[in-house]
């Protein structure tokens, strides 16, 4: 046997299976080569290479069909197709009229309105500047993230699920304090807006009824 | 007068099968079709030579692309379109197969006929005076020697045999469609030419 194991001495024939392989070239390169030189040599082998080639010779004769005319009607007649562009189906989801982008971009300033006044009311005072200001938010915010982070981290570490931990600090030592102060400016914000809907909606009577005059 | 092809025929012809499936996700219908058309072929041999029975070829062939067209969106372009398409049409016919009653008659006569003699002696001709002229050529076909014999073959070297030698796919792209080992599928379609020479032998 060669080191390969696979093919036998020159005098000794490959298995038939390997013969068979070899009619259709399925072998490794080397073992096609090896057994083309004991091919080549040995008319037994010879013959059943023939006889696996015949077979492979009449499949590859064997013709495709082809489906009755009105098939790719059928099959498109049962496929729902979406031909909807992506475009089109997003600009059903905004706002067809001026009155609906109106209250679409008033729901998305209104929490800015609170924001706003409570800034110009803190700057009203003459001891409040707007360095001041700054300063004392990012420290504030800065100074609530890390408690919040510090919190998340010890609850992770009790629970004993702290391999997302060092991802986490790293993201959070990354954040800038702007976009620390933004963040918590829109939540406070977003409270702010979320408790004036919520008087407004349980002051309104429900089941009402409008009517055009 | 006769305009020709317009440019985006042509660029849905020229295109290769994973653009066709991203212009198909986005709702192309041209893309659709162009898949049918290079498939619809291909697909329905395979089916029909593994059921031997044009009418349930046809719906099979159907339940197919609908099935590929339906989930388009979960293709994964890491596998090529035709080994995805091929693993679901084998997988319809297998079905179809699994759920035949066992007392449909074959093309090449009775399901349990082991020999090539008893294949000829159960064998229903299916070239009436009734069929069109495809039909019956078709008939005449698949009652040739070599489609006899690849029908009395196990349905997964069938398989194995007809997208070797058929669609001449490559032994790595069948064993990703049958969803078997390439070692599998050499014995496969070794198994399958052994024996198809033995029935051949018979018949001649």
């Amino acid at each position: 046997m060669t080191r390969g194991g696979f093919v036998p001495e020159s005098r000794m024939h490959p298995p038939q299976w390997m013969l068979d392989l070899f009619a259709d070239g399925a072998l490794a390169p080397r073992e096609q080569v090896e057994v083309e030189a004991h091919v080549a040599s040995c008319p037994h082998c010879a013959a059943e290479v023939d006889a696996s080639r015949m077979v492979i010779g009449a499949l590859s004769e064997m013709p495709r069909f082809e489906p009755a005319p009105g098939f790719p009607d059928a099959v498109m007649a049962r496929v729902q197709i979406d031909t909807v562009p992506w475009a089109v189906r997003a600009r059903r989801w905004l706002p067809q009229t001026r009155r609906g982008w109106a209250l679409v971009i008033g729901a998305l300033t209104a929490p800015l309105v609170p924001v706003v006044v409570l800034l110009a009311w803190l700057l009203s005072h003459p001891m409040v500047t707007v360095s001041g200001l700054w300063y004392w938010g990012t420290g504030h915010v800065r100074d609530t993230a890390w408690n919040v982070v510090a919190g998340v981290i010890a609850a992770a570490i009790e629970r004993g699920n702290v391999g997302w931990v060092p991802e986490l600090i790293a993201v959070a030592a990354r954040i800038p304090p702007v976009v620390l102060l933004v963040a918590a400016g829109t939540v406070v914000a977003l409270t702010f807006a979320s408790g004036w809907s919520l008087n407004r909606l349980l002051r309104t009577p429900s089941g009402g009824v409008a009517h055009a005059h | 007068m006769r305009s020709g092809p317009s440019m985006s025929n042509v660029a849905t012809i020229a295109a290769t099968d994973s653009e066709l499936v991203v212009r198909a996700r986005s709702g192309s219908e041209a893309a659709y079709r162009e898949l049918l058309a290079r498939y619809q072929r291909p697909v329905f041999s395979l089916v029909y030579r593994m059921v031997r029975n044009r009418e349930q070829a046809e719906d099979l062939a159907q339940e197919t692309f609908v099935k590929v067209f339906q989930n388009i969106t979960r293709y994964d372009p890491k596998y090529k379109f035709s080994s995805w398409i091929f693993k679901i049409a084998n997988n319809v016919a297998l079905d179809a197969l699994r759920r035949r009653n066992p007392v449909t008659i074959s093309l090449d006569g009775a399901a349990h006929a082991e020999t090539a003699e008893q294949v000829e002696a159960s064998r229903t001709d299916v070239a009436s005076e009734d069929a069109n002229p495809l039909e019956a050529l078709e008939a005449r076909q698949l009652g040739g020697a070599i489609e006899q014999a690849v029908g009395t073959l196990r349905p997964e070297y069938r398989t194995a045999i007809l997208l070797r030698h058929v669609e001449g796919r490559p032994y790595e792209e069948i064993a990703e469609i049958m969803d078997v080992p390439l070692g599998t599928v050499k014995t496969y379609i070794h198994r399958a030419r052994s024996e198809l020479r033995g029935t051949l032998a018979h018949l001649r």
